[in-house]
């Protein structure tokens, strides 16, 4: 496993169990700085249950998260975002009341002191404007910038969220199911706004879809009923024998 | 400026001017009561900076509200302070049970947000019922307007001047960066915090600011009566006024006074014409429900936007920067393209 001298993630034996399902099974891992990692594996493998652990959602029973060398276990989700997580969700989880640039104003503005400034209008100048902008370039929104979320397809739903989480420049971003949904064409537009992501930022990937994942991330961790099964490249995990066996059992 | 925008600047111009010019066009007892319907549209705006914009619906206002009623009732009543001192008390008592309420509320949400509000009000009406220095049932009289204010439409014009300074305030906050995060809270907590917010702190911080507002209410409706009773803190005046902001449109500023316009006057008005008005005003209600979810300003501004001509092309849905010309002259010929 590559790993550098500070790992931007470490999970050590994290456990998660629902009374007698163990959800996440003892998951051991370290993710150096500017990688980007997959994680794969059939429906209920546990994966969401994983991210919710990195992201503060989800305490596990027991094992250690640590980003940076911090441990940060026990830290509620905000906390964690201040420490530069940032997450996007399977189910899509926008301010649908809002408009596209509402919604990632708020994104933009979460890390800084301003976000409890009541006395104030909200900048439509400077960083957070600067940040709002350069999200939705990246996920290729910016005409849609006064549309109302609700109004939206699902389609452009997903690029927002991947806007949601980018725009507050995590060090960490987890993506769960970026591509939930999405017709193929969809599809590959995703793949492509995953693959521009600035190469500096840590990444770790769920995806149900092994073609996809293989192919825009370095490392692939493969979990089944909780368990880590297989990790290793792209490559070494397409001819894993365990990981088609699992996958030809569950499609 | 757009037409939508030069509408609303007309209807707020000819709403000041009704309002400054109400005293001489009105017999005193309606004088009166347009006042009453002012005191308790800020009571409504107030529940509605939580409920419309936070998303969090409190069934216990009417405890705040009342407080700080029952402070200002208290010292005039039982300690016989001046002015000054009613104010600072109804002032402080109101902002300090809103302190402990926001603290046993901030970490709930959804129906526990209810229950527990609602909880808070019944604390506070069955404390008032009870406490012999409160005047239990009987409530506190002998409470004066402030002399300088004592004439009905000097009050009437005190009242208009605050209730204007805290709407005013009110816009402020809901177009802050903070007022923008609350209505992030109401659309996705879990979200939300996941972008680095505190939901418990923004909770808090929105309570106290409703409570803030609340209370001053509750001042103002103590000298409005000049009398404080267990009636002010019952659940129906909370309930009122969730009704007020639901039924003149939730999630807007203006729509929570509108509200309690309608429901003042059905109460006060009508009720001397229309025996079960009650029943008008729950079949009102239910209308509203069921026929106009945003209420009437909603459906207002819902008629605008799809009667008018010229208004359909600008339905303006931005909050973040309806100020930011720069943006608006860039955007402009997007929309026209279309
Ligand atoms: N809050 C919870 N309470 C009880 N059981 C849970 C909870 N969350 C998840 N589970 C269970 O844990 C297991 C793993 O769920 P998880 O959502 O992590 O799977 P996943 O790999 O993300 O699946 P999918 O591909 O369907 O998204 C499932 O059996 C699920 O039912
Ligand atoms: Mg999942």
């Amino acid at each position: 496993m590559p790993t550098s001298v500070l790992p931007a993630l470490r999970l050590d034996e994290v456990t998660v169990r629902f009374g007698g399902l163990v959800a996440v099974d003892s998951i051991s891992m370290e993710i150096a700085p500017g990688q980007r990692w997959a994680v794969i594996g059939p429906n209920g493998a546990g994966k969401t249950t994983l991210f919710r652990t990195v992201s503060g959602e989800q305490i596990p029973t027991s094992g250690s998260v640590a980003l940076f060398d911090e441990d940060i276990t026990q830290k509620p989700p905000h906390k964690r975002a201040h420490r530069g997580i940032g997450r996007t969700y399977q189910i899509t989880n926008l301010f649908l009341e809002l408009t596209v640039e509402d919604n990632v104003m708020i994104a933009a503005q979460g890390l800084s002191r301003s976000r409890y400034v009541s006395w104030l209008p909200v900048r439509h100048k400077g960083p957070f404007r600067e940040q709002v902008h350069w999200a939705l370039e990246q996920v290729k929104l910016s005409d849609k910038r006064t549309t109302l979320v609700n109004e939206m397809s699902h389609g452009e739903q997903r690029q927002l969220e991947l806007a949601m989480g980018l725009a507050s420049k995590p060090r960490l971003l987890l993506l769960d199911e970026p591509a939930a949904g999405l017709s193929a064409s969809e599809r590959v537009l995703m793949r492509r706004l995953i693959e521009e992501l600035p190469r500096d930022l840590t990444l770790v990937l769920i995806e149900h879809d092994m073609e996809l994942a293989l192919e825009v991330v370095e490392w692939v961790l493969v979990l089944d009923n909780g368990k880590m099964i297989a990790s290793g490249p792209p490559d070494e995990i397409r001819q894993n024998e365990t990981v088609h066996a699992v996958y030809l059992k569950s499609d | 400026m757009t037409l939508t925008n030069r509408a609303k600047l007309a209807a707020l111009g000819f709403g000041l001017v009704a309002a400054v010019a109400a005293p001489y066009a009105f017999r005193p007892f309606t004088v009166s009561i347009i006042t009453l319907a002012l005191i308790f549209g800020l009571y409504a705006m107030s529940i509605d900076l939580m409920a419309g914009y936070a998303g969090l619906v409190t069934l216990g206002h009417a405890g705040v509200f009342a407080t700080g009623a029952y402070g200002v009732g208290y010292v005039a009543s039982r300690i016989g302070g001046a002015t000054g001192q009613q104010l600072l008390v109804g002032m402080a008592a109101g902002l300090v049970v809103t302190s402990i309420f926001a603290l046993m509320a901030m970490r709930v949400g959804g129906t526990y947000f209810l229950m527990v509000t609602l909880a808070q009000g019944m604390i506070v009406w069955g404390f008032a019922t009870r406490s012999t220095d409160l005047g239990a049932e009987n409530g506190l009289t002998g409470v004066a307007r402030p002399s300088a204010f004592s004439a009905y439409w000097k009050f009437y014009y005190l009242t208009l001047a605050i209730v204007l300074l805290c709407s005013l305030a009110m816009w402020v906050i809901v177009h802050s960066p903070f007022g923008l995060s609350l209505r992030g809270l109401k659309g996705s907590e879990t979200r939300l915090q996941m972008l680095g917010y505190n939901p418990a702190l923004t909770k808090f911080y929105v309570f106290m600011l409703a409570g803030l507002f609340g209370t001053v209410a509750g001042v103002m409706y103590a000298y409005y009566n000049q009398f404080v009773s267990p009636s002010n803190a019952v659940f129906a005046t909370s309930g009122k006024g969730v009704l007020m902001a639901i039924m003149g449109g939730i999630g807007t500023l203006i729509g929570p006074v509108v509200g309690a316009f309608i429901i003042v006057f059905i109460e006060n008005v009508l009720s001397v014409h229309i025996e079960r008005w009650p029943t008008l005003l729950g079949l009102l209600f239910i209308f509203t429900i069921l026929g106009a979810r945003k209420g009437f300003v909603g459906a207002l501004s819902d008629g605008w936007y799809r009667w008018v001509p010229g208004a359909r092309a600008e339905r303006s849905t931005r909050t973040v920067s309806p100020l930011d010309a720069g943006d608006d002259a860039v955007a402009a010929p997007e929309v026209k393209a279309n």
